[in-house]
Protein backbone atom coordinates (compact mmCIF):
# COMPACT_ATOMS: atom_id res chain seq x y z
CA UNK A 1 0.00 0.00 0.00
CA UNK A 2 1.40 3.39 -1.38
CA UNK A 3 0.62 6.66 0.66
CA UNK A 4 -2.16 4.13 2.98
CA UNK A 5 -4.02 3.70 -0.26
CA UNK A 6 -5.33 -0.14 -1.43
CA UNK A 7 -4.94 -0.70 -5.48
CA UNK A 8 -8.71 -0.15 -6.48
CA UNK A 9 -8.12 3.15 -4.53
CA UNK A 10 -5.74 4.16 -6.95
CA UNK A 11 -7.57 3.35 -10.05
CA UNK A 12 -10.37 5.36 -8.49
CA UNK A 13 -8.16 8.43 -8.00
CA UNK A 14 -7.09 8.41 -11.80
CA UNK A 15 -10.35 7.81 -12.69
CA UNK A 16 -10.64 11.05 -10.65
CA UNK A 17 -7.81 13.08 -12.22
CA UNK A 18 -9.35 11.80 -16.27
CA UNK A 19 -12.13 13.19 -15.37
CA UNK A 20 -11.12 16.43 -13.59
CA UNK A 21 -8.43 17.20 -16.64
CA UNK A 22 -11.56 16.59 -19.04
CA UNK A 23 -13.81 19.28 -17.45
CA UNK A 24 -11.19 21.40 -16.93
CA UNK A 25 -9.86 21.29 -20.59
CA UNK A 26 -13.88 21.72 -21.64
CA UNK A 27 -14.66 24.82 -19.78
CA UNK A 28 -11.59 26.64 -20.40
CA UNK A 29 -12.00 26.04 -24.40
CA UNK A 30 -15.99 27.10 -24.22
CA UNK A 31 -15.19 30.12 -21.60
CA UNK A 32 -12.49 30.79 -24.74
CA UNK A 33 -14.86 31.01 -27.46
CA UNK A 34 -17.81 32.78 -25.05
CA UNK A 35 -19.92 30.06 -25.27
CA UNK A 36 -20.78 30.74 -21.91
CA UNK A 37 -23.85 28.40 -21.48
CA UNK A 38 -21.88 25.13 -22.73
CA UNK A 39 -19.33 26.47 -20.17
CA UNK A 40 -21.80 26.62 -17.63
CA UNK A 41 -23.34 23.03 -17.95
CA UNK A 42 -20.34 21.74 -18.50
CA UNK A 43 -19.21 23.43 -14.69
CA UNK A 44 -22.49 21.93 -13.42
CA UNK A 45 -22.63 18.49 -14.86
CA UNK A 46 -18.77 18.56 -14.08
CA UNK A 47 -19.01 19.40 -10.14
CA UNK A 48 -21.87 16.81 -10.11
CA UNK A 49 -20.02 14.14 -11.12
CA UNK A 50 -16.87 14.89 -10.10
CA UNK A 51 -17.94 16.02 -6.36
CA UNK A 52 -19.72 12.55 -5.92
CA UNK A 53 -16.99 10.27 -7.15
CA UNK A 54 -15.01 12.15 -4.87
CA UNK A 55 -17.40 11.75 -1.86
CA UNK A 56 -16.95 7.86 -2.72
CA UNK A 57 -13.33 8.10 -2.76
CA UNK A 58 -13.02 9.65 0.50
CA UNK A 59 -16.02 8.46 2.35
CA UNK A 60 -17.72 5.84 1.31
CA UNK A 61 -17.48 2.72 3.25
CA UNK A 62 -14.74 4.15 5.49
CA UNK A 63 -15.05 3.11 8.57
CA UNK A 64 -15.90 6.75 11.21
CA UNK A 65 -12.66 6.66 13.39
CA UNK A 66 -10.47 6.72 9.43
CA UNK A 67 -12.68 9.52 8.07
CA UNK A 68 -12.01 11.82 11.42
CA UNK A 69 -8.01 10.26 11.10
CA UNK A 70 -7.85 11.73 7.39
CA UNK A 71 -9.79 14.86 7.81
CA UNK A 72 -7.50 16.01 10.67
CA UNK B 1 -16.14 -9.42 9.51
CA UNK B 2 -18.75 -6.65 9.12
CA UNK B 3 -15.37 -4.35 8.37
CA UNK B 4 -14.55 -6.35 5.53
CA UNK B 5 -17.27 -6.46 4.06
CA UNK B 6 -17.92 -3.02 4.26
CA UNK B 7 -14.65 -3.02 2.54
CA UNK B 8 -15.13 -5.24 -0.14
CA UNK B 9 -18.54 -3.44 -1.03
CA UNK B 10 -16.09 0.02 -1.07
CA UNK B 11 -13.64 -1.63 -3.18
CA UNK B 12 -16.90 -3.05 -5.39
CA UNK B 13 -18.39 0.46 -5.58
CA UNK B 14 -14.80 2.21 -6.88
CA UNK B 15 -13.89 -1.20 -9.38
CA UNK B 16 -17.70 -0.54 -11.10
CA UNK B 17 -17.68 3.13 -11.44
CA UNK B 18 -13.67 2.80 -12.82
CA UNK B 19 -14.67 0.19 -15.16
CA UNK B 20 -17.58 1.78 -16.61
CA UNK B 21 -15.87 5.16 -17.08
CA UNK B 22 -12.90 3.06 -19.24
CA UNK B 23 -15.82 1.20 -21.02
CA UNK B 24 -18.04 4.25 -21.50
CA UNK B 25 -14.71 6.01 -23.62
CA UNK B 26 -13.80 2.51 -24.91
CA UNK B 27 -17.39 2.76 -26.46
CA UNK B 28 -16.70 6.02 -27.81
CA UNK B 29 -13.18 5.85 -29.09
CA UNK B 30 -12.85 2.41 -30.94
CA UNK B 31 -14.89 2.55 -34.29
CA UNK B 32 -17.46 0.33 -34.87
CA UNK B 33 -21.44 0.29 -36.26
CA UNK B 34 -20.92 2.59 -39.27
CA UNK B 35 -22.13 1.53 -42.64
CA UNK B 36 -20.06 -0.81 -45.06
CA UNK B 37 -16.82 1.42 -47.24
CA UNK B 38 -19.38 2.56 -50.20
CA UNK B 39 -19.98 6.28 -48.39
CA UNK B 40 -22.95 6.32 -51.21
CA UNK B 41 -25.49 3.68 -50.67
CA UNK B 42 -27.77 2.55 -53.56
CA UNK B 43 -30.50 0.47 -54.10
CA UNK B 44 -31.76 -1.45 -57.80
CA UNK B 45 -30.99 0.80 -60.82
CA UNK B 46 -29.28 4.30 -60.44
CA UNK B 47 -31.61 6.45 -62.87
CA UNK B 48 -29.89 10.00 -64.33
CA UNK B 49 -31.90 12.80 -63.21
CA UNK B 50 -33.99 15.04 -65.98
CA UNK B 51 -32.42 17.53 -68.23
CA UNK B 52 -30.96 20.54 -66.55
CA UNK B 53 -33.18 22.62 -68.58
CA UNK B 54 -36.52 20.71 -66.75
CA UNK B 55 -34.93 20.74 -63.03
CA UNK B 56 -33.19 24.54 -62.91
CA UNK B 57 -36.42 25.88 -65.09
CA UNK B 58 -38.62 26.77 -61.95
CA UNK B 59 -35.49 27.21 -59.96
CA UNK B 60 -34.03 30.14 -61.98
CA UNK B 61 -33.95 33.42 -60.86
CA UNK B 62 -34.71 36.00 -63.48
CA UNK B 63 -31.85 38.21 -62.56
CA UNK B 64 -28.99 35.89 -62.27
CA UNK B 65 -29.09 34.53 -66.10
CA UNK B 66 -25.41 34.56 -66.67
CA UNK B 67 -23.81 36.08 -70.21
CA UNK B 68 -25.52 35.15 -73.30
CA UNK B 69 -22.44 33.66 -74.55
CA UNK B 70 -21.32 31.42 -72.00
CA UNK B 71 -17.99 34.03 -71.23
CA UNK B 72 -17.34 34.72 -67.45
CA UNK B 73 -15.52 38.27 -67.01
CA UNK B 74 -13.50 38.58 -63.99
CA UNK B 75 -11.45 41.34 -62.42
CA UNK B 76 -7.75 40.79 -61.84
CA UNK B 77 -5.89 42.42 -59.49
CA UNK B 78 -5.08 45.66 -61.52
CA UNK B 79 -8.51 46.15 -62.55
CA UNK B 80 -7.95 44.07 -65.62
CA UNK B 81 -11.09 41.96 -66.93
CA UNK B 82 -10.14 38.43 -67.36
CA UNK B 83 -12.46 36.63 -69.82
CA UNK B 84 -12.76 32.80 -68.72
CA UNK B 85 -15.01 30.93 -71.64
CA UNK B 86 -17.37 28.14 -70.54
CA UNK B 87 -16.55 25.72 -73.06
CA UNK B 88 -13.81 26.14 -75.53
CA UNK B 89 -12.04 24.44 -78.27
CA UNK B 90 -8.97 22.11 -76.87
CA UNK B 91 -5.16 23.30 -76.96
CA UNK B 92 -4.11 20.83 -80.34
CA UNK B 93 -0.41 20.63 -78.84
CA UNK B 94 -1.32 18.00 -75.69
CA UNK B 95 0.90 17.40 -72.36
CA UNK B 96 2.05 14.20 -71.98
CA UNK B 97 1.21 12.82 -68.43
CA UNK B 98 3.79 9.74 -67.50
CA UNK B 99 2.96 9.85 -63.77
CA UNK B 100 -0.39 9.90 -63.09
CA UNK B 101 -0.14 10.71 -59.35
CA UNK B 102 1.90 13.79 -60.24
CA UNK B 103 -0.68 15.15 -62.76
CA UNK B 104 -3.17 14.53 -59.67
CA UNK B 105 -1.61 16.48 -57.13
CA UNK B 106 -0.11 19.26 -59.71
CA UNK B 107 -4.11 20.09 -60.54
CA UNK B 108 -4.71 19.75 -56.71
CA UNK B 109 -2.43 22.02 -56.50
CA UNK B 110 -3.63 24.59 -58.97
CA UNK B 111 -6.99 24.28 -57.32
CA UNK B 112 -5.66 25.02 -53.78
CA UNK B 113 -3.84 28.28 -55.16
CA UNK B 114 -7.11 29.52 -56.88
CA UNK B 115 -8.17 29.13 -53.48
CA UNK B 116 -10.21 25.60 -53.24
CA UNK B 117 -10.54 24.46 -49.13
CA UNK B 118 -11.06 21.08 -50.54
CA UNK B 119 -10.41 18.88 -53.74
CA UNK B 120 -11.23 15.68 -54.85
CA UNK B 121 -10.67 13.37 -58.02
CA UNK B 122 -12.70 10.50 -58.98
CA UNK B 123 -13.53 8.90 -61.98
CA UNK B 124 -16.99 10.41 -63.26
CA UNK B 125 -20.16 8.42 -63.17
CA UNK B 126 -21.61 8.62 -65.77
CA UNK B 127 -25.25 8.09 -63.58
CA UNK B 128 -24.50 11.31 -62.24
CA UNK B 129 -25.08 13.53 -65.36
CA UNK B 130 -27.91 15.18 -65.98
CA UNK B 131 -29.82 12.80 -68.94
CA UNK B 132 -29.55 14.22 -72.44
CA UNK B 133 -26.05 15.98 -71.32
CA UNK B 134 -23.32 15.29 -74.22
CA UNK B 135 -20.40 14.88 -71.79
CA UNK B 136 -17.92 11.81 -72.14
CA UNK B 137 -15.16 13.25 -70.05
CA UNK B 138 -13.77 9.90 -67.62
CA UNK B 139 -12.70 11.80 -64.75
CA UNK B 140 -14.23 14.56 -62.30
CA UNK B 141 -12.09 17.64 -59.74
CA UNK B 142 -14.42 18.14 -57.20
CA UNK B 143 -13.54 21.65 -55.59
CA UNK B 144 -15.02 22.47 -51.94
CA UNK B 145 -15.41 26.55 -50.73
CA UNK B 146 -16.00 26.19 -47.42
CA UNK B 147 -17.99 29.71 -45.68
CA UNK B 148 -16.80 30.76 -42.46
CA UNK B 149 -18.58 29.68 -39.50
CA UNK B 150 -18.97 33.25 -39.08
CA UNK B 151 -21.77 33.86 -41.67
CA UNK B 152 -23.52 30.06 -40.84
CA UNK B 153 -24.62 30.66 -37.25
CA UNK B 154 -27.95 33.24 -35.67
CA UNK B 155 -26.60 37.00 -36.64
CA UNK B 156 -27.42 39.55 -33.75
CA UNK B 157 -27.70 42.38 -36.67
CA UNK B 158 -29.86 42.58 -39.86
CA UNK B 159 -27.05 43.84 -41.56
CA UNK B 160 -24.67 41.40 -40.57
CA UNK B 161 -27.66 38.84 -41.63
CA UNK B 162 -27.58 40.50 -45.21
CA UNK B 163 -23.54 40.33 -45.28
CA UNK B 164 -23.90 36.62 -44.24
CA UNK B 165 -26.72 35.36 -46.93
CA UNK B 166 -24.92 37.14 -49.90
CA UNK B 167 -22.11 35.26 -48.67
CA UNK B 168 -23.38 32.20 -48.66
CA UNK B 169 -24.41 33.16 -52.71
CA UNK B 170 -20.63 34.69 -52.86
CA UNK B 171 -19.24 31.21 -52.36
CA UNK B 172 -21.02 29.35 -54.84
CA UNK B 173 -19.22 31.97 -57.49
CA UNK B 174 -15.85 31.93 -55.76
CA UNK B 175 -16.34 28.14 -56.60
CA UNK B 176 -17.47 28.54 -59.74
CA UNK B 177 -14.06 31.22 -60.57
CA UNK B 178 -12.03 28.30 -59.53
CA UNK B 179 -13.72 25.63 -61.65
CA UNK B 180 -13.41 28.11 -64.55
CA UNK B 181 -9.75 29.03 -64.43
CA UNK B 182 -8.93 25.14 -63.91
CA UNK B 183 -10.93 23.90 -66.87
CA UNK B 184 -9.46 27.10 -68.97
CA UNK B 185 -5.71 25.40 -67.82
CA UNK B 186 -6.32 21.78 -68.38
CA UNK B 187 -7.68 22.71 -72.05
CA UNK B 188 -4.74 24.94 -72.23
CA UNK B 189 -2.66 21.31 -71.57
CA UNK B 190 -4.52 19.61 -74.98
CA UNK B 191 -7.10 17.97 -73.03
CA UNK B 192 -10.99 18.63 -73.12
CA UNK B 193 -12.26 20.03 -69.49
CA UNK B 194 -15.74 21.66 -68.67
CA UNK B 195 -16.76 23.73 -65.52
CA UNK B 196 -19.82 22.76 -63.62
CA UNK B 197 -21.49 25.01 -61.45
CA UNK B 198 -25.10 26.02 -60.24
CA UNK B 199 -26.91 26.25 -63.18
CA UNK B 200 -24.38 25.95 -65.56
CA UNK B 201 -23.56 22.64 -63.97
CA UNK B 202 -24.44 19.45 -66.37
CA UNK B 203 -23.99 16.95 -63.40
CA UNK B 204 -24.75 16.61 -59.74
CA UNK B 205 -22.40 17.92 -57.88
CA UNK B 206 -22.83 16.18 -54.55
CA UNK B 207 -22.98 12.22 -55.79
CA UNK B 208 -19.57 13.22 -57.33
CA UNK B 209 -18.19 15.04 -54.60
CA UNK B 210 -19.14 11.78 -52.53
CA UNK B 211 -17.45 9.65 -55.10
CA UNK B 212 -14.71 11.90 -54.57
CA UNK B 213 -14.41 11.56 -50.79
CA UNK B 214 -15.18 15.35 -50.03
CA UNK B 215 -18.31 14.03 -47.26
CA UNK B 216 -21.06 12.50 -46.71
CA UNK B 217 -25.04 12.78 -47.05
CA UNK B 218 -26.83 14.54 -44.87
CA UNK B 219 -30.68 14.30 -44.22
CA UNK B 220 -30.32 18.36 -44.99
CA UNK B 221 -29.61 17.36 -49.07
CA UNK B 222 -26.38 18.91 -48.26
CA UNK B 223 -22.93 17.02 -48.03
CA UNK B 224 -21.68 16.95 -44.44
CA UNK B 225 -18.09 16.48 -44.15
CA UNK B 226 -15.77 16.13 -40.74
CA UNK B 227 -14.04 19.86 -41.19
CA UNK B 228 -16.49 22.05 -42.56
CA UNK B 229 -19.72 20.07 -41.70
CA UNK B 230 -22.62 21.19 -44.12
CA UNK B 231 -20.80 24.62 -44.77
CA UNK B 232 -18.91 23.62 -48.40
CA UNK B 233 -20.32 24.80 -52.02
CA UNK B 234 -19.21 22.74 -54.38
CA UNK B 235 -18.45 22.50 -58.05
CA UNK B 236 -16.81 20.27 -60.41
CA UNK B 237 -14.44 20.25 -63.14
CA UNK B 238 -14.99 16.85 -65.73
CA UNK B 239 -12.12 15.98 -67.77
CA UNK B 240 -10.24 13.81 -70.12
CA UNK B 241 -7.08 14.81 -68.53
CA UNK B 242 -5.04 11.38 -67.22
CA UNK B 243 -5.43 11.30 -63.69
CA UNK B 244 -5.43 9.16 -60.86
CA UNK B 245 -8.56 9.03 -58.67
CA UNK B 246 -8.36 9.39 -54.29
CA UNK B 247 -8.77 6.52 -52.82
CA UNK B 248 -12.59 6.29 -51.11
CA UNK B 249 -11.65 7.45 -47.28
CA UNK B 250 -13.26 5.28 -44.84
CA UNK B 251 -17.01 5.99 -43.62
CA UNK B 252 -17.56 8.89 -41.04
CA UNK B 253 -20.76 7.72 -40.07
CA UNK B 254 -22.43 11.49 -40.95
CA UNK B 255 -25.72 9.66 -42.70
CA UNK B 256 -25.76 7.10 -39.73
CA UNK B 257 -25.78 10.22 -37.57
CA UNK B 258 -28.51 12.00 -39.44
CA UNK B 259 -30.25 8.32 -39.07
CA UNK B 260 -30.67 9.94 -35.46
CA UNK B 261 -31.08 13.68 -35.55
CA UNK B 262 -33.95 15.44 -37.35
CA UNK B 263 -32.76 19.05 -35.95
CA UNK B 264 -32.68 20.57 -39.13
CA UNK B 265 -36.28 19.22 -40.50
CA UNK B 266 -37.83 20.33 -37.05
CA UNK B 267 -36.01 23.80 -37.81
CA UNK B 268 -36.80 24.14 -40.91
CA UNK B 269 -39.28 27.15 -41.91
CA UNK B 270 -41.26 25.24 -44.59
CA UNK B 271 -40.97 21.72 -43.66
CA UNK B 272 -39.07 20.79 -46.84
CA UNK B 273 -36.95 18.28 -44.64
CA UNK B 274 -38.35 15.13 -44.14
CA UNK B 275 -38.50 12.94 -41.13
CA UNK B 276 -37.89 9.57 -40.73
CA UNK B 277 -35.51 7.40 -42.50
CA UNK B 278 -33.79 8.04 -45.78
CA UNK B 279 -35.77 6.43 -48.79
CA UNK B 280 -34.76 5.25 -52.60
CA UNK B 281 -35.01 7.95 -55.28
CA UNK B 282 -33.86 7.09 -58.66
CA UNK B 283 -31.69 4.33 -57.07
CA UNK B 284 -30.40 6.36 -54.57
CA UNK B 285 -31.24 6.05 -50.25
CA UNK B 286 -30.76 9.45 -49.50
CA UNK B 287 -33.68 11.95 -47.90
CA UNK B 288 -35.64 13.67 -50.59
CA UNK B 289 -35.82 17.51 -49.90
CA UNK B 290 -39.54 19.14 -51.43
CA UNK B 291 -36.85 21.47 -53.60
CA UNK B 292 -39.99 23.81 -55.25
CA UNK B 293 -40.32 24.07 -51.34
CA UNK B 294 -36.92 24.98 -50.40
CA UNK B 295 -36.56 27.65 -53.35
CA UNK B 296 -39.33 28.65 -53.57
CA UNK B 297 -39.03 30.15 -49.89
CA UNK B 298 -35.25 30.70 -50.68
CA UNK B 299 -36.15 33.03 -53.62
CA UNK B 300 -39.22 35.02 -53.13
CA UNK B 301 -39.16 37.21 -56.07
CA UNK B 302 -37.15 39.92 -57.92
CA UNK B 303 -35.31 41.31 -55.04
CA UNK B 304 -37.06 39.61 -52.43
CA UNK B 305 -34.66 36.73 -50.86
CA UNK B 306 -35.61 35.41 -47.18
CA UNK B 307 -31.70 33.51 -47.76
CA UNK B 308 -32.64 30.97 -45.59
CA UNK B 309 -29.21 29.03 -44.10
CA UNK B 310 -31.74 26.92 -41.38
CA UNK B 311 -30.56 23.94 -42.21
CA UNK B 312 -27.26 24.59 -42.22
CA UNK B 313 -27.27 26.90 -39.28
CA UNK B 314 -28.88 24.18 -37.06
CA UNK B 315 -27.17 21.10 -38.51
CA UNK B 316 -24.88 19.99 -35.06
CA UNK B 317 -21.85 19.24 -37.73
CA UNK B 318 -22.13 22.91 -38.15
CA UNK B 319 -19.58 24.04 -35.40
CA UNK B 320 -16.70 26.77 -35.15
CA UNK B 321 -12.90 25.39 -35.92
CA UNK B 322 -11.69 24.60 -32.40
CA UNK B 323 -10.46 22.21 -30.75
CA UNK B 324 -13.02 20.78 -28.44
CA UNK B 325 -15.42 20.96 -31.30
CA UNK B 326 -12.90 19.03 -33.68
CA UNK B 327 -12.71 16.76 -30.78
CA UNK B 328 -16.39 16.15 -31.28
CA UNK B 329 -16.78 15.50 -34.32
CA UNK B 330 -13.92 13.38 -34.35
CA UNK B 331 -16.07 10.91 -31.62
CA UNK B 332 -18.55 11.52 -33.78
CA UNK B 333 -17.54 9.38 -36.34
CA UNK B 334 -16.67 6.65 -34.28
CA UNK B 335 -19.82 4.80 -33.05
CA UNK B 336 -23.51 4.58 -32.61
CA UNK B 337 -22.83 5.45 -28.65
CA UNK B 338 -20.50 8.49 -29.89
CA UNK B 339 -23.22 9.45 -32.32
CA UNK B 340 -26.08 9.69 -29.29
CA UNK B 341 -24.11 10.85 -26.47
CA UNK B 342 -22.74 13.96 -28.80
CA UNK B 343 -26.20 14.55 -30.00
CA UNK B 344 -27.58 14.73 -27.17
CA UNK B 345 -25.42 17.13 -25.72
CA UNK B 346 -25.69 19.16 -28.64
CA UNK B 347 -29.35 19.57 -27.38
CA UNK B 348 -28.29 20.12 -23.94
CA UNK B 349 -25.59 22.95 -25.08
CA UNK B 350 -28.22 24.55 -27.07
CA UNK B 351 -26.26 24.60 -29.99
CA UNK B 352 -28.16 25.21 -33.11
CA UNK B 353 -31.46 26.13 -30.96
CA UNK B 354 -30.39 29.94 -32.27
CA UNK B 355 -31.06 29.30 -36.15
CA UNK B 356 -30.04 31.88 -38.30
CA UNK B 357 -33.58 34.47 -39.11
CA UNK B 358 -32.32 36.45 -42.24
CA UNK B 359 -34.64 39.52 -42.76
CA UNK B 360 -35.93 39.66 -45.81
CA UNK B 361 -33.93 42.75 -48.28
CA UNK B 362 -37.27 45.21 -48.32
CA UNK B 363 -38.05 44.86 -44.26
CA UNK B 364 -34.35 45.49 -44.15
CA UNK B 365 -34.47 48.89 -46.85
CA UNK B 366 -37.86 49.73 -44.89
CA UNK B 367 -36.22 49.35 -41.51
CA UNK B 368 -33.00 51.37 -42.51
CA UNK B 369 -34.92 54.53 -44.06
CA UNK B 370 -36.98 54.48 -41.12
CA UNK B 371 -34.27 54.38 -38.69
CA UNK B 372 -32.94 57.20 -41.07
CA UNK B 373 -35.64 59.29 -40.95
CA UNK B 374 -36.76 58.46 -36.80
Amino acid sequence: MILNLKWYEWVGWLVNVLMTAMAILFIVINIMEAEMRAAGIGLLASATLIGTWTWVLLCYGKPEKEKIVQQS
Amino acid sequence: MQKTETQKKRASVILSGSLLFFLFWALMLIPWGNYGPDAYLTKGKIQQAESPDTVFKDLMVPEYKGPKDKTFVFTGICNEKIKVPLEAPVNPIKKVVSDRAKQSEEIKAMARSLGADLVGICELNPKWKFKGVPLNHKFAIVIAEAMPYRFCKKQDEPIKAMVATKAALDFYNQGGRISLFLADSIRKMGYPARAHYESWSQVLTIPVAIDAGLGEMGRNGLLINQAYGPRCRFSVVTTDLPLEPDKKPKRMGITEFCEICDKCARACPIKAIPFGGPTVTRGVVKWQLDLQKCFKYWYQGPNSWSRCLVCMTTCPWNKPDNLLHKTGSFLATRSPLSRWVLLKTDDLMGYGDEVDTTPDLKDLEKNLKAKKEG
